[in-house]
């Protein structure tokens, strides 16, 4: 219903850039989520957006208008809080009611449009309940019935399942998603959980210390990170440094240590350049043989996982390195163990290429 | 010996029962974790186990020795607290050596004994800072030494992750075992996130309303889970109730209306009873077209996750399923709307007893 | 909308309005004293430092009263804190039966009336009436100069300035304890500590700023009591007293300076604490503890795990027995013998020396009472009305703007300074010594309750405040659509209500009982706290026992009002 343009917004608190020049266009009715790691400046982003905070440079439009400085209320972009911030001295249907109060409409209007709405979250019998007798599910579908109700062109998440279990997470995502698409909604949901990101996002936008890193489809975010960041933050990887020694119209070839050499099908770079090589944990595959048109290296498993749904496993290379494979368990096929000896395979296709970071390569994909 | 074993122990608050009548054993250096929804009691347990809190009813022994009345610092174990609680006014040293100096120990084998536990977490930089100057994985890491500090052979962690943002959750709860594993304690871990507990414990056990519903190692609760809950708390899982047809030597068939049928290898079901069959997303192959143990359905959803594919798929009759795949490199989508045929392996099938408060409530995470 | 453009001027003039407000009201009679004392320099020089007569006898006098104070004082809080922050430990973590009547005690002497119970505790020691009479005695069982040992201070006095004095300590201690998340005392245990040695590494140290406060609030609160003072000083005096019996022989330029250095004691002693700890952490440099040889650590380690499993009730019985002394009996004393002496003297068994002779016979005290009882109700409610009026959008300006943490900090210093300098400021201030706008009277005295009403209900509704993440639900409000007025109408108003109710209740009580300042800007309206003075002084003993019994059951009443509050 809206649309929300940021034209180098600029946030500093005392001597932290908490927000540096970021440009961003959300389209109306999109789902945009904005993922980076705690303070990286999602939440001050959300609070520009939704006039709580003023940015010190720059200009955010709503609609094709320009905001700055016009209140919150006068902006219809919804701030949903972490723990969802219901006025605990109201009931549910007062709660839900309140924006339309505000409005003045008539009686009768508010009385339809708030069951009407209380109907579509299925609390329709709990209106008299107070939130604190409501499940965090619950209290979560009512912050998003008072949103709508109170005419939100804009919805401002703000670690919205940060507060629940989470098994429940992965419910509900999905059906927030769902509310909130049929609402024609613009969402701009802020986390740190990339899974969640990945699932619900219509775009992602990447933001580290204060930078918008990279903007773009889950998709594409994952199958084309711009960075040992993007690609270490979502998703994870095995990285590896190494050196360029040959580059042709097909592809290059970089050397390990230990002599350990790989194909890549990356033609930038120079012979000589130091890089750093990246492959997704579930595009390294384990066989008895080699793969034709595959680096093939030979390995000793060291170390066997099951995580979620699926198997990891750390082998053991030739030149002491150590690389992970995940594999979906597909309810057939045979777990391997420690101590087998296995043929890793992976394609040149799925061997990303990056310069090496001058800052050095632990420091882009160190979590802690 | 067993390190830890509880029995019989019961804990009440007014009306709720946060624990009832649990009876757990853990044995030395094993690594166990307690997983539920909020509200289970597996966070009373571990209170009660350090001495936090005293049940009403039971016993607790830790190495064999009665220890209900034995006060909180007497009792030889390591904490670990969700929400960390280094001690704010010391800095990352002192925090680390309070545990020696506060009993008394020599001073010089206390500060031999933390300089080692740094080495092994990897926080030497940081010694002179103080908490609230590091980041949400570092503190913890901080707090984990603190508690290993008293070199006891119990470490017990209350929900260690919960604070902590999903990218450093993953990362620190290898280093968790890893530094478990490397000096041979035992651990109780208890955590909501049963991806957490499933990828670092020996064993986990599964509660529920005060009670334990399971209780295994990790892949055989995800392949084999005993009961309805496990089957939907620990992974996800899709739930179709139908009824047993026939129950034969090598499994049972189960009709599910609208004409389908499948087939399991479970056969502790009798012919006419109302059951729930549960198989995993990914668990659920799509095949074009009909072939043995598949059911028909047009994909309404598909939803692209990093490089898993989520495909909802409705069945004849309104059901709707999830099927998780991988995408290999250059294979092609499937599409919106295309109909498919779902296949499941017989042994994949998981059967079970219709819950009598209905499927909904049994299901409910909330 | 009309609706939004009215609320919009509203929400820009309200802050400029009660700042005035609050300035012309609170601050300048805080300050005047001051300022009065420059202007008149000249007098004060010549009353103070080169009287004709007597030199600067009165400056002599001046330091020996100072220096007497400081003693009595200095002490009061020492001893407060000893017993104050166990109580305050146990009030902070402990759950048991009678929890809230405990607390209730320990609130009471804030808003008793101070000189009902400076009499309930002169009868309770000194005469038979009292424990005296009890045990047996012929007199009571102290004299009115009898001293505490070491001290020399007198026993009744100092007596009367712990149990005033207790509440600041255990109060402002207690919170700071429960503001600390108790994890950090459970983590020291798992790691061996006792209940003992995690007090002392770990309470202890984060609670100081909490301990600071307190004592800093203790000390300037007895440098301050005036309306018990004046019954149980006997031959001594304080500086607060002093300012009484100088400001009625009209020796008002030596009031004036006694007053104005107590002013500015308490601003130097308040702001510099305050804002040190406003700053934040108190860093411990762990590092370079000192040094405690290690046999004497482990010595004291054994003892300290000792203590917490044997001894540790210890630390619950005597606070509590501090309590019951030196609060609880003076209170069961004065309503008991309301009973004995109601028709006659129970010794002489002469009727003149009954109460109800005293109110309705000749002297007819109950006619004096009527009026006062008036008065006072008059008194207490406009000036809490008003109080509160000022003090909610007061609160938010300090919770939201940048200057709200200076603005709070002025606040205190009504709280602290010695009740007869506030009246003596007021009269020179507004009365025809100064800007001549009104007499002495009752609209007097509601100005002068309202100096100190303002920072009561503030720190209520600011306590109410911090605890209830306000500016989380506003800011949600203001998203859905209310502008800053209405939010703050709709959400936030009512989530503070019981801090507001709380701090009114509060300062309505305090109110009734306010002797010090009333004393001196009185003119010819007398309150009942007054009146029990009048009593005292008028010897008219059994009709100053009823009256500070009548005043005392008041404010029982009120404080149960606030349990009730509270506890919806």
């Amino acid at each position: 219903m809206a649309n929300v343009r940021l034209i180098n917004v600029t946030k500093r608190f005392g001597r932290i850039l908490a927000l540096d020049r970021i440009n961003l266009s959300v389209r109306d009715g999109e789902y945009l989520c904005i993922l980076g790691p705690t303070g990286a400046g999602k939440t001050t982003l959300l609070r520009i957006i939704a006039g709580l905070l003023e940015p010190d440079e720059g200009e955010v439009y709503i609609d094709g208008r320009r905001v700055n400085g016009v209140p919150p209320e006068e902006r219809n972009a919804v701030y949903m809080f972490q723990n969802f911030a219901l006025f605990p001295h109201m009931t549910v249907w007062q709660n839900v009611s309140f924006g339309p109060i505000v409005k003045e409409w008539s009686p009768e209007r508010i009385r339809n449009v708030t069951s009407e709405i209380l109907e579509m979250v299925r609390l329709g019998e709990r209106g008299e309940a107070y939130p604190h007798e409501l499940s965090g599910g619950m209290q979560q579908r009512v912050a998003l019935a008072r949103a709508i109700a109170a005419g939100a062109k804009i919805l401002l998440l703000d670690e919205p399942f940060g507060a629940l279990d989470a098994r429940l997470r992965v419910n509900l995502r999905t059906q927030l998603r769902s509310l909130v698409k049929e609402q024609g909604l613009t969402t701009i949901h802020v986390t740190h959980d990339q899974e969640e990101a990945l699932m619900v996002a219509d775009r992602i936008a990447i933001l580290r210390e204060g930078r918008i890193e990279q903007i773009g489809s889950p998709q594409e975010i994952y199958t084309n990170p711009k960075s040992i960041f993007v690609m270490s933050f979502v998703g994870g990887a095995n990285f590896f440094d190494g050196v360029i020694s040959h580059v042709d119209k097909l592809g290059s070839i970089v050397d390990l240590r230990g002599g350990l050499r790989i194909r890549t099908c990356s033609t930038t770079g120079r012979v000589g350049d130091r890089v750093v090589i990246a492959i997704r944990h579930e595009n390294v595959h384990l066989r008895k043989s080699r793969m034709r048109g595959f680096n093939n290296l030979i390995g000793e498993i060291a170390d066997v996982m099951f995580v979620g749904g699926s198997m990891e496993y750390i082998i053991r290379l030739e030149n002491g390195m150590s690389i992970m494979s995940r594999i979906l368990l597909e309810g057939k096929g045979e777990i391997l163990k420690r101590g087998d000896i296995v043929i890793v395979s992976f394609h040149p296709r799925d061997c990303h290429v990056f310069p090496y970071p001058e800052r050095g390569l632990l420091k882009e994909i160190e979590a802690i | 010996m067993p390190e830890v074993k509880l029995v019989n122990i019961t804990k009440r608050y007014g009306r709720i029962i946060a624990n009832d009548h649990i009876n757990l054993t853990i044995k030395d250096r094993e690594y166990v974790s307690i997983i539920g929804p909020s509200g289970c009691g597996k966070t009373t347990l571990i209170k009660i186990i350090a001495g936090i809190i005293k049940p009403d009813e039971g016993e607790v022994y830790i190495n064999g020795k009665l220890v209900n009345d034995t006060p909180i610092e007497d009792r030889g174990i390591g904490y670990v607290f969700q929400n960390i609680a280094l001690f704010p006014h010391m800095t990352v040293w002192d925090n680390i050596i309070y545990g020696p100096k506060v009993k008394g120990y020599p001073l010089e084998e206390a500060e031999n004994l933390a300089r080692e536990t740094i080495e092994m977490i990897k926080i030497s930089a940081k010694i002179d800072s103080y908490p609230d100057e590091l980041s949400g994985g570092t503190q913890q890491k901080t707090a984990v030494a603190r508690a290993l500090m008293s070199r006891s052979s119990l470490l017990l962690l209350d929900e260690p992750l919960g604070a902590l943002d999903l990218k450093v959750r993953t990362v620190l709860r290898y280093e968790i075992r890893r530094i478990v594993k490397d000096l041979g304690l035992t651990a109780l871990h208890v955590t909501h996130d049963q991806e957490e507990a499933m990828s670092i414990s020996d064993r986990v056990v599964v509660m529920r309303k005060g009670r334990i519903v399971e209780a295994g190692r990790p892949l055989e609760l995800y392949i084999r889970p005993k009961r309805l809950f496990t089957a939907n708390f620990v992974g996800e899982a899709n739930f179709l109730a139908g009824e047993i047809s026939r129950v034969a030597e090598n499994g049972s068939i189960i009709d599910l209306g609208n004409n389908m049928k499948l087939a399991s290898t479970d056969k502790s079901r009798r012919a006419g009873e109302r059951v729930v069959i549960a198989f995993r997303p990914e668990f659920a192959a799509i095949r074009k077209e009909k072939g043995r143990n598949t059911l028909p359905g047009k994909i309404i959803n598909t939803i692209y996750s990093g490089n898993l594919l989520r495909l909802t798929i409705e069945l004849p009759g309104g059901d709707e399923i999830t099927v998780k795949k991988t995408i290999r490199t250059g294979e092609a989508f499937p599409r919106l709307g295309e109909r498919v045929m779902v296949n499941i392996s017989p042994e994949n099938v998981l059967v079970y007893p219709y819950p009598e408060g209905g499927l909904h409530r049994e299901l409910s995470l909330d | 909308m009309a609706r939004s453009r009215m609320n919009n001027l509203l929400s820009k003039l309200i802050v400029p309005c009660t700042l005035m407000t609050f300035v012309i009201l609170v601050l300048l009679p805080s300050l005047y004293l001051i300022s009065y004392v420059f202007l008149r320099w000249d007098e004060v020089w010549y009353e103070v430092f080169a009287n004709p007569i007597i030199g600067d006898e009165k400056w002599r006098q001046i330091i020996g009263i100072l220096l007497f104070s400081f003693k009595l004082s200095l002490s009061a809080v020492a001893f407060d804190l000893i017993f104050g922050i166990p109580l305050a430990y146990i009030l902070a973590r402990k759950k048991f039966p009678g929890k809230g009547l405990l607390e209730d005690l320990v609130t009471l002497p804030l808003v008793i009336p101070t000189s009902g119970f400076g009499f309930a505790t002169l009868i309770t020691w000194t005469t038979t009436a009292g424990i005296g009479g009890l045990l047996g005695l012929s007199s009571g069982i102290v004299s009115l100069n009898t001293p505490v040992p070491i001290i020399n201070v007198p026993f009744v006095l100092f007596i009367v300035h712990v149990a005033l004095t207790f509440p600041y300590v255990v109060r402002t201690v207690e919170t700071k304890i429960e503001s600390i998340d108790i994890t950090y005392e459970i983590a020291s245990r798992t790691l061996g500590a006792s209940s003992l040695s995690t007090f002392r590494n770990i309470l202890l140290p984060l609670s100081l700023p909490g301990i600071f406060s307190g004592a800093v609030l203790a000390f300037a609160r007895s440098l301050g009591e005036t309306g018990a003072t004046m019954i149980v000083s006997g031959v001594s005096t304080t500086a607060s007293v002093a300012i009484v019996r100088w400001a009625s022989e009209f020796k008002l330029p030596t009031a004036a300076f006694m007053g104005g250095l107590l002013v500015l004691i308490a601003w130097v002693i308040i702001l510099p604490i305050e804002a040190f700890i406003g700053r934040g952490r108190i860093r411990r440099r762990t590092r370079g503890t000192p040094y405690i040889p290690a046999n004497l650590m482990r010595k004291l380690i054994e003892f300290e795990r000792f203590a917490s499993r044997r001894l540790f009730f210890i630390k619950d019985i005597i606070p509590l027995i501090i309590v019951v002394v030196a609060i609880v009996i003076p209170i069961a004393v004065v309503l008991s013998s309301v009973i004995i002496y109601w028709s006659a003297d129970p010794y002489t068994g002469r009727i003149e020396g009954g109460i109800l002779y005293q109110l309705f016979g000749p002297p007819n005290y109950f006619n004096s009472l009527i009026r006062a009882t008036l008065t006072s109700i008059i008194v207490a409610f406009i000036s809490t009305y008003i109080a509160m009026c000022i003090s909610i959008p007061l609160s938010f300006i300090i919770e939201r703007r940048w200057y709200g943490r200076i603005l709070r900090t002025t606040l205190k210093v009504p709280m602290i300074i010695p009740s007869s300098s506030l009246g003596l400021s007021v009269m020179l201030l507004w009365g025809p010594s100064g800007l001549n706008l009104i007499s002495s009277g009752i609209w007097m005295i509601i100005l002068t309750h309202i100096v100190f009403s303002v920072p009561v209900i503030v720190e209520s509704i600011i306590a109410a405040y911090e605890g209830s993440g306000i500016e989380m639900y506003e800011e949600s409000a203001r998203t859905l659509g209310a502008d800053a007025y209405n939010a703050i109408e709709t959400v936030s108003l009512p989530l503070i209500k019981g801090g507001i109710i709380t701090g009114s209740i509060l300062s309505f009580t305090r109110s009734l009982g306010e002797t010090g300042a009333t004393f001196i800007v009185m003119g010819r309206d007398i309150t009942i706290p007054v009146l029990v003075v009048n009593m005292v002084e008028g010897l008219a003993v059994p009709a100053a026992l009823f009256t500070s019994t009548y005043l005392l059951v008041l404010s029982l009443i009120m404080l149960a009002m606030i349990r009730v509050v509270t506890k919806r």
